[in-house]
């Protein structure tokens, strides 16, 4: 049986600096990713906020950005070049500054080590290099907004041409140092997807086959192949994006180079990265739905190889991204089929959660809630995709808002739904503490509900052909009907921006004053339970050997609901072996 | 020790080299060229991954991390031949 | 760095040592860099029709002199790892010092091609074939420098005397990496220069 630290072991010998800033310890490096992310989390809903106002009250001051330099906002008012600037911030901060740090920086470092039982990761210095490196992009982004003219303004998609000559845009730095923080970005997580995916291979605990790895695990290491394999090409992409601007080179620009070589590039990257950016929010909802219903994930085994096959069919589905961009247009039919077959692995896993549920002792914990949220939430988002991934449809439907509503409707269940219901679950195995049940469930119906405000009547504009990415709709007369909708999903958007407060409360004061957590205060079954709260370093006073799959709920003649991995096999189970 | 083995490939390589730099040389067609350059950089290539990256060796899990990518190029890049090559 | 709060876990699941693991996975990713780079390189250059008249400004001799350099450097790279497997210190530190000798030749026949072309007024903007030209070599340099970096890291390494076991298989793992950058460039040599 494996012993449990009843306290946290400190490392008096590390000292601060080594202890919390330059750690190699992957619990220490999670928490530190965490932070990154939660950060630049805020700089995101800060953006969101004011294009929001923008597009509600086109021309009015923004309510508290009257302190925004000149360039940016005159009195408040937003400028347009500026609002170029902040719809590409926005979506590069969500997708490669607190999603990748969430879900792969934070769960995947802090998880996945515990969760097959090794004391710490593959290559723990590789892992603090992969950190700071991050930390460093971040500097890079972050300064990007002070140099002169400003940040990056292509969208976070930078196409060519305009982004290929300072001056199509105007922004000469801004764009320099957003290829720079985007490529510092890509090394530190494929540092961080290498550790990942040996640790998984090689630091199994004795007994921990596949096959009885916790899902979440299978998640992160898919994730990390599907970064590893993806980024290639697009870090070339950057390279040559960065070669036109700074040296004159025409990679991109015609007539010798082709503008449409960098959209095949990012997508061919771009469209595996939602998926890394799904899956680990997929793995925290089926770890919390067994533990919060007290039965088996059903289906473990299609849910993996669903994962696996939506995983190479991710490969091929690129240009879906690109069907009226001018591709020879024979590539349509292709793209869509492989498009509309890849909802097919994801049906299956989502039936598999919704027959987790059934006929379970459901128990509507937060981190429940928040899972059934992400199930809700996450159909509406699959089932959109397809009616864009259909070429036909995505004709009359790209670059408008029923684009923005689709994939805000598949990353906010996957990102910040299952971001939250990891949050509220590992909670108390990463600091020892216990959240506030009332605040949590506060907090999840404010943004469950404010969420579906915000991005429901997106649907409405984009079906009424509002554009993307345009300052002022109120320059289009065929937009003025629209308008009260737009308002709606301003109000709606400050409400989201608010509700997270009573999060922010509950993480802070809880760090202090929330009840001390016991090792396992959910009562799982999967590994990292069995160490203490938070865990040494070291992880396991003596390192687990696993006997059994991570799901054993409600097994029927076992005495407990719950059967760890790692407790040793009852006479029961060997006579049925 | 397989230190003569590692020799004699060398000299091998060295010998492709010299026949794809001699095939350039020839009055034969240009796609031949072309064809006799490929098909050496890729006998050089196997040269050195088999003996000296030791791939022979090494179990099938190696062979299928370096198997995905190429084949994901080769994707990639037919997928681009109809924008970039028929285009063009 | 000391080695004070560093767990580091000896697990090999799979059998194959962690270090490997991680090499081959990094080459991989790095095999979609290079062949997305190369790829859409081949196909431009077929569309064109070839790009034989900027070609024939490049210093083919010169680069193949190159290709004899960096595949000498991979034989002794082998033969490095070959004494090190044999725990012949002195002949792994040998073998790894001309390794990195051959790295740095060359860099420096690199350096004089570049020279040569700059001056005669061969930038990347002079047109795509440059842009390639420079993207390509110049990625691909950027790659030897930065192993002959870990080759001195690792002759260091040797030289303070430090435990045999925990360096020795750094030597098999450079060699991976360094083998890799060699056959990029076997790539490289004919599609960029003899086509």
């Amino acid at each position: 049986m494996s012993d449990v630290a009843a306290a946290a072991v400190h490392e008096p010998a590390l000292g601060f600096w080594r202890g919390y800033v330059f750690s190699v310890d992957h619990k220490t490096i999670g928490k530190q990713y965490l932070a990154m992310a939660m950060v630049m989390a805020l700089l995101g809903g800060a953006t969101a906020y004011v294009m929001r106002w923008q597009l509600a009250w086109p021309d009015t001051a923004v309510p508290l950005a009257g302190w925004l330099p000149e360039q940016m906002a005159y009195q408040g008012i937003i400028d347009p070049a500026f609002y170029n600037q902040l719809v590409t911030m926005h979506g590069t901060i969500m997708i490669f500054f607190v999603a990748m740090p969430l879900l792969l920086g934070a769960f995947g470092n802090f998880l996945v080590p515990l969760m097959v039982g090794a004391p710490d990761m593959a290559f723990p210095r590789l892992n603090m290099l992969s950190f700071w490196t991050f930390f460093v992009a971040s500097v890079v982004l972050l300064t990007s907004f002070v140099v002169p003219a400003g940040a990056a303004s292509g969208g976070w998609t930078m196409y060519p041409p305009l982004s290929a000559r300072a001056s199509y845009t105007g922004v000469e730095w801004g764009i320099n140092l957003w290829l720079i923080a985007v490529a510092l970005e890509f090394a530190s997580f494929l540092m961080g997807g290498i550790n990942l995916v040996v640790t998984t291979i090689n630091l199994r605990a004795p007994g921990l086959s596949f096959f009885r790895l916790p899902l979440m695990v299978w998640m992160e290491l898919i994730a990390a192949i599907l970064f590893l394999l993806s980024v290639g090409p697009l870090i070339a992409g950057v390279l040559m994006l960065f070669l036109d601007r700074v040296a004159g080179a025409s990679f991109f620009v015609p007539q010798e180079g082709d503008p449409l070589l960098w959209q095949h590039l990012f997508w061919f990257f771009g469209h595996p990265e939602v998926y890394v950016l799904l899956l680990p929010g997929v793995g925290a909802v089926l770890e919390i739905l067994p533990v919060f219903s007290r039965k088996p994930v059903f289906g473990y085994r299609p849910i993996v190889w669903s994962t696996i096959v939506a995983g190479v069919l991710s490969f091929v589905v690129w240009a879906h991204h690109m069907f009226i961009s001018g591709i020879d247009p024979r590539l349509a039919s292709p793209f869509s089929v492989t498009t509309i077959l890849i909802s097919v692995p994801f049906a299956i896993i989502l039936f598999a959660m919704i027959a987790t549920l059934w006929r379970g002792a459901i128990s509507f914990a937060t981190p429940m809630l928040w899972a059934i949220g992400f199930i809700a939430t996450f159909l509406i988002g699959g089932l959109t995709g397809i009616y864009v991934g259909a070429a036909a449809l995505d004709i009359y439907f790209h670059d408008t808002y029923f684009v923005v509503a689709h994939f805000h409707y598949a990353l906010f269940p996957s990102v910040i739904f299952g971001g939250f219901a990891g949050l509220y679950f590992w909670y108390p195995k990463m600091f020892g503490r216990m959240l506030s049940e009332r605040l949590g469930q506060l907090h999840f119906w404010l943004t469950f509900v404010t969420f579906n405000a915000v991005f429901l009547p997106m649907f409405a504009l984009g079906f009424g052909g509002h554009m993307r990415r345009i300052a002022d709709p109120t320059a289009y007369t065929f937009l003025q009907p629209l308008m009260p909708l737009h308002r709606a999903a301003t109000w709606a958007t400050i409400a989201l921006l608010l509700s997270q407060l009573p999060f922010l409360v509950n993480f802070l004061v809880s760090l202090r004053r929330g009840p001390i957590a016991g090792a396992n205060p959910w009562r799982a079954a999967t590994l990292e339970w069995s160490a203490a709260s938070p865990p040494p370093h070291g992880n396991f006073a003596v390192l687990p050997t696993v006997y059994r799959g991570p799901y054993e709920y409600s097994a029927p003649g076992a005495p407990d609901d719950v059967c760890p991995q790692d407790a040793p096999p009852s006479t029961r189970e060997v006579r049925a072996s | 020790m397989a230190g003569p083995t590692h020799t004699t490939v060398w000299y091998w390589l060295l010998a492709l080299l010299g026949a794809g730099l001699l095939a350039t040389l020839a009055p034969i067609g240009r796609s031949l060229v072309i064809a006799a350059l490929l098909g050496a950089a890729v006998a050089k290539a196997v040269l050195v991954a088999r003996h000296y990256m030791h791939l022979k060796h090494e179990p099938v899990l190696i062979y299928a991390i370096i198997a995905a990518p190429l084949l994901l190029v080769v994707c990639l890049a037919l997928a681009l031949v109809p924008d970039l090559v028929w285009r063009h | 760095m000391s080695a004070i709060g560093v767990v580091a876990p000896r697990g090999t699941a799979s059998g194959i040592p962690s270090g490997k693991l991680a090499i081959w996975w990094f080459l991989a990713s790095e095999t979609m860099t290079f062949g997305g780079l190369l790829g859409v390189f081949v196909l431009f250059r077929y569309a064109a029709g070839g790009w034989h008249e900027p070609a024939a400004h490049l210093h083919v001799w010169l680069a193949a002199t190159n290709t004899l350099v960096l595949l000498t450097s991979s034989y002794t790279m082998v033969r490095a790892h070959a004494a090190e497997t044999a725990e012949d210190r002195r002949a792994t530190q040998r073998w790894l010092f001309v390794t990195m000798g051959l790295g740095l030749a060359f860099l420096a026949i690199k350096a004089v091609e570049y020279a040569s072309e700059w001056r005669a007024g061969f930038t990347p903007r002079s047109s795509l074939f440059w842009g390639f030209y420079y993207g390509l070599t110049g990625l691909h340099a950027a790659h030897v420098l930065g192993g002959v970096i870990a080759l001195v890291a690792l002759g260091i390494a040797l030289a303070r005397g430090r435990a045999w076991g925990a360096v020795r298989q750094r030597v098999e793992y450079v060699g991976l990496y360094w083998h890799f950058v060699d056959i990029v460039w076997i790539f490289l040599f004919p599609l960029v220069y003899l086509s």
